[in-house]
């Protein structure tokens, strides 16, 4: 399904479920409803984004199908924290933490 | 042939997109339309005196309308015609507001569709025959499928319009989950007290024939004729003779779910009071021995032998009742429902605070039977929830009842701590938002907008991972009792009773209305009624009403002596037919038999929906108003 933030009815089960929100300055759902308003910058700037586990819970809780795990993939992402061969060998079989835990060691 | 077209604007609806004034002069270019108009609103007074008087004025033996589905209007265009002396049946129309104006944005394009299924339509009306209705006999006794408060209602109803009801509830008892609420919102009457008396109404009417522990097996006929088989399970207790003492329910030594014996009776105000023995858990039916309760019983009541009895009887109309359940939480893992002793839904709290119910009324905790110092009620468990494991919509009761059960703790227990999580508090009703303010500004109920992710069991508590979503911080606490708001489906026979009444579901499995606004407690096959949740979610006040209305509308059907049948049912040509039969083997509806070298059709089980005709290797079936030639005839000029 395509990750449709205009899905989000800010219930916060992401955040309620996510290990890491406690840890964190910007919770799941605001990574969602930071997007849905347009303004995917403030994500990126969060440092949120590399406390994520990629445990993917906040996907597997929400009740509408909204993937606040990939939003902060793709606010990684988007500021050139992509190791291009790390990328390369990501593949559909291969579990999340792999890349990302390769991505937060790159940033030291 | 003598046709008149009429092209309807619709305000704008048809003219914004279909060029009506070109069409209805196109339209003039076949020889047979003899006169042809347009009209802002065809439906209206004015236009069907256009088209009558254009009938008389021009003699004309056919008319074609240009407007919207014939599931609108083509019995308000019929009916003009027949006013005017033409068969009804010479009236055709062409749905040029659905299929072209309201799915085509280019003007060009819808027109030309547009012309092109008028000429198919005037190709098709050159081809028909007048046809004439028959009558069938309307058998002047209802039945109710379900004894919740939405069936109890009906079946009182139509009792008292004076027409006998037979009431089947597969359950011991009627009442249904009303029976199971301590209390009501927005009133906070008592449940049972508003309930029972209506419960004992419906055993005491003498037109109502109640059979519980029973099920529809078998559904045949039509409207004002239908031929249902009822199963009445065997109860294992002689109902002529128990007295409802309970003696037997004393001796029983079987103890299951809510410590309920064996052979029972689901709560004290049943009706009938009557108890019924569960055979899977009766020790006697598992081991050969016991008959306890046959001891106990001093009218000889209790009957081993007892076997199902199946009754077979005609109604002219049939209401679904079939109510709902709470959803399994199955999938639901991270709640901990199955973990927790102390975690319940929404309807075991309702049973915990009933008097009538396993604690007597004490609010306690499953697990130690200790008052819950800390209540935390989560909604939208599985409701408005668009994956799998969830339901899409809103289930409408649970922000009521929630309130409720939050005053209802701090009534009993003004020293509880009591929360609410919720996403939206949603409160459209009569004293509704009046009802939920009270037990935040009276009772001090503690309503945090966010969800939880996780409850688990610490130490005999329970530990809850929650989101404030207006704090923007998580909400982490302990807490002794987690209720939960579980969604609503349709009951699980739902499907069951639709598939036996030819009655369509929607996609949450909930028995459609045949007009979600006009048509509400209608089913489209005609002489099926709904009412109540197997509709879809509603409360205890939207439920009676509508059952009511269902009521009002089997009245109305039973008050008629015959019914006018649609003509447009298939009918062999003997002169074509081989009797091989196929026609009868594909009919959904039992309507074709075969007779020596050939098959005949009952018209009054005929649907019409023209499975047989094109089963038939012969072309020799043809469905009237809608015959191959006609069909054939309107493909080539749609082609053409
Ligand atoms: C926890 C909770 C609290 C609530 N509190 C309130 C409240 O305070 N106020 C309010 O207005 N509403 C309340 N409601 C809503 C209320 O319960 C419903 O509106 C009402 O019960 C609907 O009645 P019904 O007859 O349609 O369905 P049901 O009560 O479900 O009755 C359906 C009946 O049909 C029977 N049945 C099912 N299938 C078959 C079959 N195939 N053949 C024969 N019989 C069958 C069932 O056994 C049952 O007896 C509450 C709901 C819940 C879950
Ligand atoms: S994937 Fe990231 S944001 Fe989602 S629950 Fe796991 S740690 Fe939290
Ligand atoms: S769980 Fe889904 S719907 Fe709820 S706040 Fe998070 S993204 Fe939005």
């Amino acid at each position: 399904m395509m990750n449709n933030e205009n899905r989000c009815m800010l219930c916060g089960r992401c955040s309620a479920a996510c290990p890491m929100a406690a840890r964190m300055d910007l919770p799941p759902h605001m990574w969602v409803y930071r997007t849905q308003r347009g303004d995917p910058s403030s994500v990126r700037k969060a440092d949120a984004i590399w406390k994520c586990l990629s445990c993917l819970c906040c996907e597997a809780r929400c009740p509408r199908g909204v993937k606040p795990a990939h939003v902060a993939e793709e606010a990684r992402a988007g500021q050139g924290y992509i190791l291009e061969d790390v990328m390369k060998r990501v593949d559909e079989n291969m579990p999340q933490q792999l890349p990302v835990a390769a991505l937060r060691k790159a940033r030291g | 042939m003598r046709i008149g077209v009429f092209v309807c604007h619709c305000g704008n609806n048809i003219k914004a997109t279909v060029d009506a004034a070109y069409i209805t002069e196109r339209l003039r270019d076949d020889s047979s339309v003899v006169c042809s108009a347009e009209f802002p609103y065809l439906c209206a007074e004015g236009g069907q005196k256009l088209i009558t008087e254009a009938i008389a004025e021009h003699n004309l033996t056919g008319v074609v309308i240009c407007a919207c589905s014939p599931r609108m209007h083509e019995t308000t265009f019929r009916k003009a015609a027949a006013k005017a002396g033409l068969n009804p049946y010479r009236l055709e129309i062409a749905n040029i507001r659905e299929q072209c104006a309201w799915v085509h944005k280019n003007k060009e394009e819808a027109t030309e569709k547009a012309l092109s299924l008028a000429k198919a339509a005037i190709a098709k009306i050159k081809l028909s025959q007048p046809l004439f209705p028959g009558e069938s006999r309307v058998t002047k006794r209802a039945l109710v499928i379900g004894g919740g408060i939405a069936g109890i209602q009906a079946a009182l109803d139509i009792a008292e319009a004076g027409f006998p009801v037979d009431l089947v509830e597969k359950s011991p008892s009627i009442g249904g989950k009303m029976a199971q609420l301590d209390k009501t919102f927005p009133t906070l009457d008592c449940s049972a007290c508003i309930l029972t008396p209506k419960m004992v109404d419906v055993a005491s009417h003498e037109k109502i024939n109640l059979h519980t522990y029973s099920e529809v097996e078998k559904v045949e006929g039509f409207v004002g004729s239908f031929t249902v088989t009822i199963r009445k399970k065997a109860r294992s207790v002689d109902m002529t003779k128990c007295t409802g003492c309970g003696d037997c329910l004393a001796a029983c030594p079987v103890k299951g779910k809510e410590n309920r014996k064996a052979i029972y009776i689901p709560y004290a105000q049943a009706v009938p009071n009557v108890p019924a023995i569960d055979r899977e858990s009766c020790l006697y039916f598992k081991n050969g021995k016991c008959k306890r309760c046959e001891k106990a019983c001093q009218p000889k009541a209790i009957d081993f032998t007892q076997e199902d009895e199946r009754i077979t009887e005609g109604y002219g109309a049939i209401i679904a009742a079939t109510g709902f359940e709470a959803i399994r939480l199955d999938a639901f893992g991270e709640y901990g429902y199955h973990a927790n002793k102390d975690v319940i839904t929404s309807l075991e709290f309702e049973r915990i605070i009933n008097a009538s119910g396993p604690t007597g009324g004490k609010l306690v905790r499953p697990s130690d039977g200790s008052v819950p110092a800390r209540i935390s009620f989560i909604q939208c468990v599985g409701s408005r929830d668009a994956t799998a494991r969830g339901k899409p919509y809103c289930s409408k009761v649970c922000c009521m009842y929630t309130a409720k059960h939050a005053i209802s703790a701090k009534e009993k227990h003004p020293e509880i701590d009591v929360e609410v999580f919720y996403i939206d508090v949603r409160t459209p009703g009569k004293n509704f938002e009046e009802f939920y303010r009270r037990a935040v500004e009276v009772y001090g109920v503690r309503y945090i907008k966010g969800q939880v992710g996780k409850v688990i069991g610490e130490n005999g508590s329970l530990r809850i991972q929650a989101m404030d979503m207006l704090e923007n911080g998580r909400y982490d606490a302990v807490t002794d009792l987690v209720v939960l708001a579980a969604a609503i489906e349709p009951s699980d026979s739902a499907k069951k009773v639709a598939q036996m009444l030819s009655s369509p579901i929607d996609a949450n499995g909930f028995l459609s209305e045949a007009h979600p606004k006009l048509r509400p407690v209608e089913s489209a096959t005609a002489g099926i009624f709904l009412c109540g949740m197997c509709n879809g979610p509603k409360d205890i006040p939207e439920t009676v009403a509508q059952a009511s209305a269902a009521a009002c509308k089997v009245i109305g059907l039973l008050v008629k002596d015959q019914l006018t049948t649609n003509p447009c049912t298939a009918k062999t040509d003997e002169n074509n037919c081989s009797g091989c039969g196929l026609c009868a083997e594909v009919c959904p509806y039992g309507a074709v038999g075969v007779i020596s070298h050939s098959t005949a059709v009952n018209a009054a089980l005929c649907q019409g929906c023209g499975g047989c005709t094109v089963a038939c290797p012969s072309g020799a079936m043809n469905l009237q108003g809608f015959s191959r030639a006609q069909i054939i005839a309107e493909v080539d000029a749609l082609c053409g």
